[in-house]
């Protein structure tokens, strides 16, 4: 069944200079290997469609279900030279709850909010 | 600082090359000189900038006698203070998501108690008849949170590696955390830097009803065409549509229904003030010789201000000698 992210994992923003530092943390076990097959460095980056400028690197965590993806660039040249109003890029991370993912109907009680 | 051989992590350039713009430079020292401060005797220290996490480890070494270079240790305990460091941050704050996640009385919070054994284990808790949440789901946000690689989380004590830390609920609202590793600390200390880099103009205007966007496209097209009039020099221009595009820019979807409000807000980065002072200046103007049925505020206050940029550089420790000074009253 196809469902977007918002209803496999949660997720928070974080800055470092003019790195944004996003988590992505899966429900459960089952939906984090979801996460994993679906949601690549490049394919994150892509759906960001620009506003991330440089790299995206992404490491796995499967102890706490969870993805962790650092972006350069993603930040307006950093926290004081940059001109978009959520300067810190906290809101950052909410763009790619809506991420489409495809979930295998057995792991439908996992999800959130469907 | 800038005498020295040390580059800019940013840009690979020498940190020489901050000469003239320069305005602050700060070392982040870790628990080391706390711990020490602690073992003379201090109730209270106060330090230069030191990272956030090793406020937390300095007491726990003291406490348990942790060496300064006992990584196995170090390890978690500065898990621990990676965990308390923002507050309500792992008790249910910055965290709800309404349907999503939930947070009982997210006004009432309470901040984290971490009860930590010799080991660097810890129970996290909070007081009892609080609001907020401690569960496994708080506890991985704040664990992860401004972490980039979570396996070498480098802090000025210790590398802290998290991917072998286990999380439990054991309780409600009593989540334990135990086994993050820790690896030796490395031989150099991070510094951030201060520069002078300019200006900041911003502001802002409104339209609302039937039409807005269509009106606040006009008004974008107003703004650009008088910033090549004026001959505004500028690093850098943003205009945004608040309600629109102006938090996610270019990932926002553009084809959803048509917002009944929408702000726009303009900023440019500028070399000088009187650059960034133009951009009121021609808000100004929206008012009066603007798109009809403009929303406009009084501006109280500047609407200008100086950006100091900040770089980040890496200097060997020895470089940042510490001391310390005891005062009795």
């Amino acid at each position: 069944m196809q469902v977007c992210l918002r209803n496999v994992a949660h997720v928070r923003s974080g800055d470092k200079g003019n790195t944004a530092c996003i988590s992505v943390i899966a429900f459960s076990p089952e939906l984090y290997e979801v996460v994993r097959q679906q949601l690549s460095a490049a394919q994150f980056k892509a759906f960001y469609k620009g506003v991330i400028t440089g790299e995206v690197r992404r490491y796995d965590v499967p102890g706490l279900a969870a993805l962790q993806f650092v972006a350069e660039g993603a930040l307006g040249g950093g926290v004081s030279r940059s001109l978009c109003l959520d300067n810190y890029g906290k809101a950052l991370c909410s763009a790619i709850l809506a991420y489409p993912l495809e979930v295998p109907e057995c792991l439908q009680n996992n999800l959130r909010g469907t | 600082m800038l005498d020295q051989t040390d580059t800019i992590l940013e840009n690979g350039k020498p940190t020489s090359s901050l000469r003239e713009s320069i305005v602050s430079a700060e070392a982040y020292l870790g628990a080391e000189p706390i711990a020490a401060a602690l073992r003379d005797g201090a109730q209270i220290v106060m330090t230069s900038r030191v990272a956030d996490p090793s406020l937390f480890l300095a007491p726990l070494m003291h406490e348990f006698g942790w060496d300064p270079l006992d990584h196995a240790h170090l390890g978690p305990g500065s898990a621990v203070g990676h965990l308390l460091e923002c507050g309500a941050q792992a008790t249910g704050g910055y965290f709800a998501d309404p349907g999503m996640k939930d947070v009982p009385e997210p006004w009432n919070l309470a901040f984290p108690i971490a009860e930590v054994d010799e080991n660097g284990d810890a129970v996290f808790s909070k007081v009892a008849g609080t609001g907020g949440a401690i569960t496994t789901m708080t506890v991985k946000e704040q664990i992860l949170y401004e972490v980039h690689d979570p396996a070498n989380y480098v802090t000025p004590d210790v590398v802290v590696d998290f991917t072998t830390a286990r999380i439990e609920e054991i309780a409600t609202d009593r989540v334990r955390v135990s086994g993050v590793s820790g690896k030796p600390r490395t031989p150099t200390l991070k510094v951030s830097i201060g520069c002078a880099e300019g200006f900041i103009g911003e502001d802002m205007f409104f339209y609302a009803g039937p039409g807005a966007l269509a009106r606040a496209q006009l008004a974008r097209r107003i703004l650009e065409e008088r910033f090549k009039i004026v001959g505004l020099k500028a690093e850098d221009i943003r205009i945004d549509f608040i309600g629109v595009n102006a938090i996610h820019g270019p990932a926002s979807p553009m084809d959803g229904a048509e917002p009944y409000e929408v702000a726009v807000r303009v900023a440019a980065r500028t070399l000088t003030r009187e650059e960034a002072v133009k951009v009121g200046r021609e808000v100004d103007g929206m008012a009066v010789s603007g798109v009809g049925m403009t929303g406009k505020r009084v501006p109280h206050q500047d609407r200008t201000r100086e950006v100091i940029g900040v770089w980040s550089s890496l200097t060997p420790r020895d470089r940042v000698p510490w001391s310390i000074r005891m005062y009795e009253s």
